[in-house]
């Protein structure tokens, strides 16, 4: 195959991805089944679902359930962010694509594999988050174009995870696992046919044209992150739970590289992007039935933000910082069998650009969760319907922000004039998300 | 209440992004912009330019012949680098015309060495053009075929300009290698063999500097047919040898073979008052260098 490209800009068209990239996590951003997104994330503590598996191992298994426990769950997510942008300058147009929507299904199941083994107190669970429209989506931009720094392709990444439980004591359970994310590699080389300069007919401008052969090698890989948790009931109504979660990402490399070029060698470049970024995530969370028919939780999670780097892989000194993110949530039986659920979240941004060249668009987020819960085999009398229901709603408000730029930060007034966002912006917007789960136990 | 303390002792160090560590880029009060250009100023916005004061060649001008004066040269020579390139030469070219005899003193100004556009741009930093500057060819001699000058041919001296060596013939002799570098000069002084020439690749992250010795000689001929503008034909060559590089990535460009091809030309434009922008009489290399634009087109425009 014969293909005629611009020299330098033919290898990066190579890699053909474009716009906005994301830092965030299915988690945090829409919960991983109805019941974590209505109640705001506040899970780490109550568990006993298959979403233990990422927000807390040792939830996998908590006091009252029985010897042989198995549980299947199938989910349906959809999300679409409402978000806007001005400039400061009336007269100037920003260029900011929009943040993806989501649909997705997740998968997901726990089951009492120590009474097959022998070892009573074992639960395996397990969760699989699948994107509808691809399972990996990436989105890459440079860090001063404008891009959602937080609403990308965050949910547009396939993740899987795997976590296992033990109780030690009635009171006492532990729990490891992992989140497995997806590493891209590829590999773009061309081989030179020839090489000419051209006048481009419709801009008038000199370049130089390549005639190659390009070859094309992409691989994707599994990356481990891996998951501890701690859950500790006194008393069958009252549980604290501790949990760290490892940093993940999604490692997207490689090369372009335009090779026997006569008189030069080999020229092309190595790029390295990051998709799908969480910190390092340390939470504190504990559940309280206060009376039969109410359950509250509270979550308090250190997100470590200050290790975080950008899309383009740059450490960005000083713009990104440590967090704390507290949550709750209150789940009250309003009949038997029947359910609902509130929750709320706040996340402060991570980052700010401080008037820099950077363009990372973050707000910070109140995360309003609600939801209801049908156990139908309660509900219909007389008959055998061993499902359950739940449906919730999760609404993200993005508070208005406004960057304005700072010359101090711009190597010249030429550079701070070139800025796409100079000299300031204001964004905010809204995500609303809807989530259904089924679950069936035996 | 140690739990609240607790609390509160996490809010502070863990409340966002502080910029604590994210350093400035330029002093206070360059908020909205400053009247200073920064590190990325170029020739527009730096100020205004500094012309060393150079008075005009002391020469007796008695009974001198109307080509006397000062000119600005372009030279444009062709050439392949993987592709055809150009590489063009400024030059301040002083003559003093008696009948068939011309006094000519040729200095170069300002040298664009050949690039491969978006591949490989090689470009001579400001201590190299004041090296540059440093040259100057001088000779008397029948350079002009007729006492008139309208419609006389003229042909300069072969002008030789070597850079980053110091041979004993400048013409013949080979130019000093990595293999033979005795006869390397550190002409710019800046501690590295032959002459640096800042070199920024595509290979490279960042630009970096080839170590070259250069070896330029022009000889240029033309029928004059206007006092003020005079066009003609070229013999040039143009020889090099990299001496060393500043960073591996580099070392693509600095096999990068110059083959000069036919065609090569040059305009010489009498200057004038307008050149003279310090107004001392005397159009010299600096001012020729600031006016190229003007005088010969955007090639010469800062990038």
């Amino acid at each position: 195959m014969r293909r005629t490209l611009p020299l330098p800009l033919a290898l990066l068209t190579g890699i053909a991805l474009h716009a906005t990239p994301a830092l965030a996590d299915v988690e945090n951003d829409l919960g991983l089944n109805a019941r974590s997104a209505a109640l705001g994330g506040a899970v780490s503590a109550t568990g006993g679902d298959f979403a233990a598996s990422a927000y807390n191992p040792a939830a996998l298994i908590v006091p009252g359930d029985e010897e042989g426990l198995g549980e299947l769950s199938v989910g349906f997510v959809v999300g679409v962010p409402s978000v806007w942008t001005e400039s400061l300058d009336p007269g100037r147009t920003l260029e900011v694509g929009p943040p993806l929507n989501t649909t997705a299904l997740t998968l997901g199941g726990r089951f009492d594999i120590g009474s097959g083994l022998g070892v009573p107190g074992l639960m395996l669970g397990f969760a699989f988050y699948a994107p509808m429209d691809g399972l990996v989506r990436s989105r890459i931009g440079p860090d001063d174009a404008l891009s959602w720094l937080q609403l990308g392709d965050r949910t547009s990444h396939v993740s899987l995870h795997a976590s296992l439980a033990f109780r030690i004591a009635d009171w006492l359970s532990v729990g490891a696992g992992v989140r497995i994310t997806f590493d891209e590699e590829a590999f773009i080389t061309g081989a030179a046919t020839d090489l000419r300069r051209v006048i481009d007919p419709a801009t008038g401008e000199e370049r130089v044209e390549a005639g190659t052969r390009l070859g094309i090698d992409a691989s994707i890989y599994g990356r481990a992150s891996p998951i501890l948790g701690l859950l500790v009931a006194p008393v069958p109504e009252l549980r604290f739970a501790f949990a760290w979660r490892g940093r993940l990402y999604s490692d997207d490399w490689g090369w372009a590289r335009l090779q026997g070029l006569e008189g030069v060698g080999d020229i092309g470049f190595i790029h390295r992007f990051t998709h799908v970024y969480r910190p390092h995530e340390l939470a504190w969370s504990v559940a309280w039935r206060l009376h039969e028919r109410v359950e509250v939780s509270a979550e308090l999670t250190w997100a470590l933000w200050s290790e975080a780097v950008s899309p383009t892989w740059r450490s960005l000194e000083g713009r990104f910082g440590d967090t704390l993110v507290p949550a709750g949530g209150v789940r009250i039986s309003a009949h038997p069998g029947l359910d609902l659920m509130v929750g709320y979240r706040y996340a402060r941004s991570p980052f700010n650009d401080f008037g820099g060249p950077t363009n990372l668009l973050s707000n910070d987020t109140h995360h309003i969760g609600f939801g209801l819960e049908a156990d139908l085999d309660t509900l219909v009398d007389g008959e055998d319907v061993p499902f359950t229901v739940s449906l919730a709603g999760r609404l993200a408000v993005l508070e208005d922000r406004e960057e304005i730029k700072n010359g101090r930060r711009f190597r010249s007034d030429a550079a701070l004039a070139a800025n796409p966002g100079s000299p300031g912006y204001r964004y905010g917007g809204l995500v609303p998300s809807v989530q259904l789960t089924v679950e069936t136990a035996w | 209440m140690v739990r609240i303390s607790t609390v509160l002792s996490l809010c502070l160090i863990a409340c966002g992004p502080s910029g604590a560590d994210y350093a400035f880029e330029r002093p206070e009060g360059c908020e909205m912009g400053c009247d200073d250009a920064g590190t990325d100023a170029g020739l527009s916005d730096a100020g205004p330019p500094e012309i060393p004061d150079e008075p005009l060649e002391d020469w007796d001008v008695a009974g001198a012949g109307p080509l006397s004066g000062v000119f600005a040269v372009e030279v444009t020579i062709p050439a392949r680098a993987v592709v055809e390139v150009e590489t063009r030469q400024l030059y301040r070219m002083r003559i003093l015309q008696r009948d068939e005899t011309l006094r000519m003193k040729i200095t170069p100004c300002r040298f664009a060495l050949p690039s491969v556009p978006s591949v490989a741009t090689l470009s001579i930093p400001p201590r190299l053009e004041t090296v540059l500057r440093g040259i100057a060819i001088e000779e008397e001699g029948p350079f002009l075929s007729a006492p008139e000058p309208i419609g006389a041919t003229v042909t300069t001296p072969r002008s030789v300009v070597l850079l980053g060596a110091d041979l004993a013939d400048p013409e013949g002799d080979p130019l000093p290698t990595t293999e033979m570098p005795e006869t390397a000069l550190d002409q710019d002084e800046d501690g590295q063999p032959g002459v640096t020439v800042a070199a920024d690749t595509v290979l490279c992250r960042t630009p970096g500097e080839l170590y070259l010795a250069l070896r330029a000689t022009v000889e240029m001929s033309a029928v004059i047919d206007d006092l003020d503008r005079i066009e003609g034909g070229v013999v040039p060559t143009l020889d090099q040898s990299v001496l060393g590089v500043s960073d591996r990535c580099l070392n693509a460009a600095a096999s990068l073979e110059i083959e000069l091809l036919e065609g090569s030309r040059f305009t010489a434009l009498r200057a004038g008052a307008i050149e003279d922008y310090d107004g001392n009489g005397n159009v010299s290399c600096p001012e020729i260098a600031l006016r190229a634009v003007p005088l010969f087109g955007d090639f010469w425009a800062a990038p």
